[in-house]
Formats: C-alpha cells, sequence, structure tokens
C-alpha cells in the first residue's frame, strides 16, 4: 500500500500539473521582471514604487508567491523522497526526510506572509 | 531578495540603500550567481515542458536536448555577467 501524505495534493498526477503551470507562471513573471529591469536602466523609486502600486502587479505577484511556494513543495518533496531513502540512511531515513520537509514547508510559509505583508504593506 | 524588496519599496533613502549595497563587487557577484542558477533552471525547465509534450524524449533526442540546454544557458549566463558587471 503506497503511504504518502507528504506530498502537495492527493494524487501523483496533481502534484505534477500543479509543478507545470507553477513552472509557467514563475516564467512568466521572471521573464517579465527581466524585461522591466532591462527596459528601465536608470530605474528610480518613483517608478519602481508605482510599478508595485498597480493592483495588476501586485496580484500577478501574489500569484508568483502562491506558485513558487507549490513550485517549492512539489520539488522539494521530490528530491526529498528521491535521495533521503532507508538505502540511503537506514531506518531513520523518514525522520529526517520529515524534518527536511517540514523546515522547507515552515520557511516557504514564511517567505510566503513575507512577501504578502510587503506587497501589501506599501 | 525579500529583504532587499521590501527595503526598495519602503522609501527613497530605502532604494537608495539597496542601490548602493548592489554596487559592491560581492553583491554583484552573488546577483549573478543567483541569476545564473535561475537561469539554468529556466533553460532546463522549458526543455522538460518541451519534453512533457514527447518532443526529444529519444536517446538521441534527450542528449541532443541537454546540449542544446548547456550552450543556451551558458550563453544567458554570460549575458547576464554582461549586464550586471
Amino acid at each position: 500500500m503506497v503511504t504518502n501524505v507528504t506530498n502537495l495534493s492527493r494524487s501523483g498526477l496533481y502534484d505534477w500539473m500543479a509543478q507545470r503551470v507553477s513552472a509557467v507562471v514563475l516564467a512568466a513573471y521572471f521573464i517579465f521582471l527581466i524585461g522591466y529591469l532591462i527596459a528601465h536602466p536608470g530605474l528610480d523609486f518613483a517608478t519602481w514604487h508605482a510599478l508595485f502600486s498597480h493592483n495588476a502587479m501586485r496580484i500577478f505577484s501574489l500569484l508568483a508567491l502562491v506558485a513558487l511556494a507549490a513550485h517549492a513543495w512539489v520539488g522539494m518533496w521530490t528530491i526529498a523522497t528521491d535521495y533521503l531513502t532507508p538505502m540511503a540512511l537506514g531506518n531513520s531515513a523518514t525522520v529526517v526526510r520529515f524534518l527536511f520537509q517540514a523546515v522547507c514547508g515552515i520557511a516557504m510559509f514564511a517567505y510566503f506572509v513575507w512577501g504578502v505583508q510587503i506587497l501589501w504593506g506599501i | 531578495m525579500l529583504y532587499a524588496l521590501d527595503l526598495s519599496l519602503d522609501s527613497e533613502e530605502g532604494f537608495a540603500s539597496v542601490k548602493a549595497g548592489l554596487t559592491s563587487p560581492l553583491a554583484k557577484f552573488v546577483i549573478w550567481a543567483l541569476l545564473s542558477a535561475l537561469l539554468y533552471h529556466l533553460v532546463a525547465g522549458v526543455r522538460h515542458l518541451i519534453m512533457d509534450t514527447g518532443i526529444g524524449e529519444t536517446l538521441e533526442g534527450g542528449k541532443r536536448g541537454s546540449q542544446i540546454v548547456i550552450a543556451v544557458s551558458v550563453v544567458v549566463i554570460v549575458l547576464a555577467g554582461v549586464w550586471i558587471w
């Protein structure tokens, strides 16, 4: 019986899809941001602040943040379940893997909350 | 990164301090390293998305795909270096 409890959703396929969708969102956000920075060489505070004052940018940033959380969770889960295995660590593998994922989860949640606070704190 | 974003959006002084902070060679190197890792991840990610459509899944296709990813990544990373410095 396969007991997968630490992945993002109940099915592997959903995780697989979530990672692809979040990847596309993140790619779009990153390319937009890099393009914006390249297009505004002499960036000053006013334009930078204005960019993040548009609700569209805030929503896009929040979407990217959520996508990052999902993408990172699935990514780190994949790495953890590949490498932190009984073969590698013996019978303490499960504990080590659980702690590793818990730390990743907490860190990701902290970044998410911090990001939301930044976006809506302006 | 989040800290820099927070500071840069806070105020004119915050923005200035972030800007000043990014001019030091060490900061530039760190930014470039982070950017390189992300660019490689992006390029390899795009390749995976392509492979999801079934293209480049044969042994030869996979090999060629990897070579393309490395080539594209090197080019983009060098460009990022030029842009940062």
